[in-house]
């Protein structure tokens, strides 16, 4: 698929908490339509990194452009970008107190200002693609995990978002509602979507991205195409990390 | 009740046989330890006494009604009978007997029917569950019919004071008439009767939404799209209301005006507890907010001192004579401590002070002013009690107004019950505000939504929710509070049972009264309590 300009662009980018310092210079784009994985050890600030590309956690230095608008304290930056950037938790963070359908329609009528039948003719549209539409009118708590993290996706995809963030959208997920998550994001990067994603899933990385990033004490290690990272990484860390986590 | 042990030579083929091993049992139940004992003794004795007790009491006095000049009618030999202390004593044991019989039989035969195995499991469940048993339901039964016999078998029901005055020496119960002769006063207080029918209008207006509320939120579908127009029903009530209550325009027409002086009485507390709660909730749930904000718009938080000093300068000028101070000491002679700043110094240490204040605050609280101001309103409310702050509100507030303006004495009490109310609400609401996850906040800002947004349709649905127990808990106590404003000189409910009580006619006749008062209370803070269960249900509380 042919990758077109660049939507995220991150330079330098350094983020403390307190004395520790969690991102060490990261620095590297995203092209629009890139599918990009980041592994990494637990702790390595792979979710802060994810986290700061729609300033859900500040950076103190560097700079980060997405879509053409830099990250500062302008709160309407922030705002605007949020609007363009969706993002699935490994959580899922459902509203617990809003229908399935409410979830996904909150953001396009206060936020897009659509109408409720265009905002609930899309969020069908959403949950018939995460093909879970007979659930629209439950609570998020009436749902198994999968079907909750599907919603998610959904609400996230309402919005028409350019780049979708997943921050370990699987790791809290019984093993077999893990496939289903993975088909959908497995569709939304086939239709084109800009994708960063931090998981676990090395099937998914190896099958989906077009490039794999391995992050390890808070700064990029190595990163590139899935076949070549996965068949001979360069850096003694990625070849450590693989062979810990592909023995099982 | 009893321990069984099982023989073991028994051979016999009709079943197993069971041995009642009273030795035994007694060794492992009653005289397993010396504690108990003597609480089996303990419990022993006050039964007898209770018993004993029991069988010599007086039969319960009669109204005139129940034995005209002395001479019980029917009815009453009835009541009489059944009432009489030996009479209820024996039933008890006997029922008491036949329930541990209808246990040890079980026990014994292994053969349970519901009944049994009910008591075995709930009232005897040993010797000592036995003894409470018995215990318990004596002292149940006799403070029933001590309450009876006052309430109702031994009361005087008529109003007219003639009567009244009449049946008094010879009634030995409660004489009910001062609440009925005096249901208006209890009502409405001094509330002039030909405006009456305005009370009457509200009630209905309030009964009319309450019936249109429970068809929309119970028999669905119909009424269902009117809940959100009843809801601004209910608040648009209250301000119609009042004004229906308040009247305008001379005493002689038939909206007359009626000053809140002449109000009392139920009426009285229940406007002040509506009021009170209704306009509160806002301003907690706001400065519940405000205590978690952390905005940090402040910057340079001296320069506000700064600005202060000189606009207070500005209005009362710059300190040009030497200014004496007396500082008052303890253990000191002469007790005060008087010294001279010049004109210098006196500016210098008003700089010092303000520009010291506002520095602390944007050193400690990075400036957040919202906070600061949020704690401090919340820490003093709270840790001031309610009448304090009624006094405040009855004798600071007009210091601070110009003399021309004389405010209402109800609507001074009904702002120190609004700010006394709206600090422990506050408290509430931000115990529920810290139990929503970190994941909901984040959640709503990924998705686009502003800060105003999410604390609208994200944070609070689901913060007040999980706080509706505490909430109601406030306004029952809230309702209960507002028999202080007798204090400050309005009469509701109790002190409208204060004057009631002082009346001639009455005179002496405490305990009818505050009973009935205690009642009214009681109902409406039940009435809340259930309330508040149903709309957790419906909410849904707990549910996810």
């Amino acid at each position: 698929m042919a990758l077109g300009k660049d939507v995220i662009i991150c330079n330098d980018v350094h983020k403390w908490y307190g004395d520790f310092h969690v991102l060490q210079g990261v620095t590297t784009t995203v092209k629009e339509g890139e599918v990009v994985v980041i592994i990494g050890p637990s702790g390595s600030g792979k979710s802060t990194w994810i986290r700061t590309i729609n300033r859900l956690e500040e950076h103190q230095q560097g700079q980060i452009i997405v879509d053409g608008t830099e990250l500062n304290n302008d709160l309407r930056n922030i705002q605007e970008i949020r609007r363009e950037v969706g993002m699935v938790f490994q959580q899922f963070n459902l509203f617990p107190h809003l229908t399935v359908l409410q979830n996904i329609t909150l953001a396009p009528i206060h936020v897009r200002k659509w109408s409720r039948e265009r905002a609930e003719e899309v969020a069908m549209e959403q949950l018939e693609k995460v093909k879970i539409p007979e659930q629209a009118n439950k609570y998020p708590g009436q749902l198994s995990g999968g079907q909750q993290q599907r919603v998610a996706i959904a609400r996230a995809l309402a919005m028409q978002p350019k780049i979708m963030l997943f921050d370990e959208p699987t790791s809290a997920l019984d093993p077999e509602m893990i496939k289903e998550v993975l088909d959908a994001m497995q569709e939304l990067a086939e239709s084109g979507m800009t994708i960063m994603a931090v998981t676990h899933e090395m099937g998914f990385a190896r099958s989906v991205a077009n490039r794999v990033i391995f992050f390890d004490r808070g700064n990029i290690v190595e990163e590139k195409p899935p076949t070549e990272f996965f068949a001979n990484p360069e850096e003694e860390r990625t070849r450590l990390f693989l062979s810990q986590i592909l023995h099982h | 009740m009893a321990t069984i042990t099982q023989s073991k030579e028994s051979t016999s083929l009709s079943g197993p046989r069971f041995q009642l091993n009273i030795s035994q049992w007694l060794r492992t139940t009653v005289f397993s330890s010396l504690g108990n004992t003597i609480f089996f003794i303990v419990l022993i004795v006050l039964n007898i006494i209770v018993i004993r007790t029991g069988f010599n009491l007086d039969p319960v006095g009669l109204s005139y009604n129940l034995a005209p000049n002395g001479v019980p009618t029917g009815l009453g030999n009835f009541v009489l009978t059944i009432t009489n202390g030996a009479l209820l004593t024996s039933i008890i044991l006997l029922l008491w007997i036949i329930g541990a019989t209808l246990v040890t039989y079980g026990v014994a035969t292994r053969r349970w029917i519901g009944p049994s195995q009910w008591l075995k499991d709930s009232l005897y469940t040993g010797p000592f569950g036995a003894l409470t048993t018995l215990l318990i339901s004596l002292l149940i039964v006799f403070a029933v019919r001590g309450i009876l016999s006052w309430a109702v078998f031994g009361a005087e029901f008529r109003t007219d004071a003639e009567s009244v005055a009449l049946l008094r020496p010879v009634t030995p119960g409660a004489i009910w008439g001062i609440v009925g002769a005096n249901k208006k006063l209890f009502a409405v207080g001094r509330y002039p009767f030909e405006f009456l029918w305005r009370v009457w209008l509200s009630l209905g207006i309030v009964l009319a939404l309450g019936a249109a509320s429970v068809f929309a939120w119970n028999f669905g579908s119909p009424l269902k799209k009117y809940r959100q127009i009843l809801v601004w029903s209910w608040l648009a009530s209250i301000p119609a209301i009042l004004f229906i209550l308040r009247g305008f325009g001379p005493e002689t027409s038939a909206f007359g005006l009626v000053p809140t002086t002449l109000w009392g009485g139920l009426l009285l507390t229940i406007v002040i507890s509506v009021i009170g709660i209704v306009v509160s909730f806002p301003i907690g749930v706001l400065m519940a907010l405000g205590r978690r904000s952390t905005t940090r718009g402040v910057p340079y938080t001296w320069a506000w001192g700064a600005g202060l000093l000189l606009i207070f300068w500005g209005l009362f000028g710059f300190p040009s004579e030497p200014t004496t101070f007396n500082i008052p000491l303890i253990f000191r002679d002469p007790p005060v401590w008087t010294f001279t700043l010049s004109p210098i110094s006196y500016a210098i240490f008003q700089i010092v002070v303000v520009v010291g204040i506002f520095w602390a605050v944007g050193h400690y609280l990075q400036g957040n002013m919202i906070k600061t101001f949020s704690i401090v309103y919340i820490e003093v409310i709270r840790g001031v009690p309610l009448i304090t702050v009624l006094f405040m509100a009855q004798i600071m507030l007009p210091i601070f107004l110009p003399k021309e303006i004389e405010i209402d004495n109800l609507l001074r009490v009904v702002v120190g019950v609004i700010l006394f109310s709206a600090a422990y609400l506050a408290e509430n609401v931000r115990g529920g505000l810290q139990a929503i996850p970190k994941g909901q906040y984040e959640a709503a800002v990924a998705v686009g939504l502003n800060g105003a947004q999410t604390t609208r349709l994200i944070i609070l649905p689901q913060a007040l929710r999980l706080v509706i127990p505490a909430l109601v808990g406030q306004c029952i106590s809230l309702f209960k509070d507002t028999s202080l404003v007798a204090i400050v000189g309005l009469f509701d409910l109790l002190k409208i049972a204060q004057t009631v009580v002082a009346q001639q006619e009455w005179l002496g006749l405490q305990r009818e009264t505050f009973a009935f008062v205690a009642l009214v209370y009681w109902v409406f803070a039940f009435s809340m309590s259930r309330a508040s269960q149903r709309i957790e249900k419906n909410l849904g509380v707990g549910k996810y």
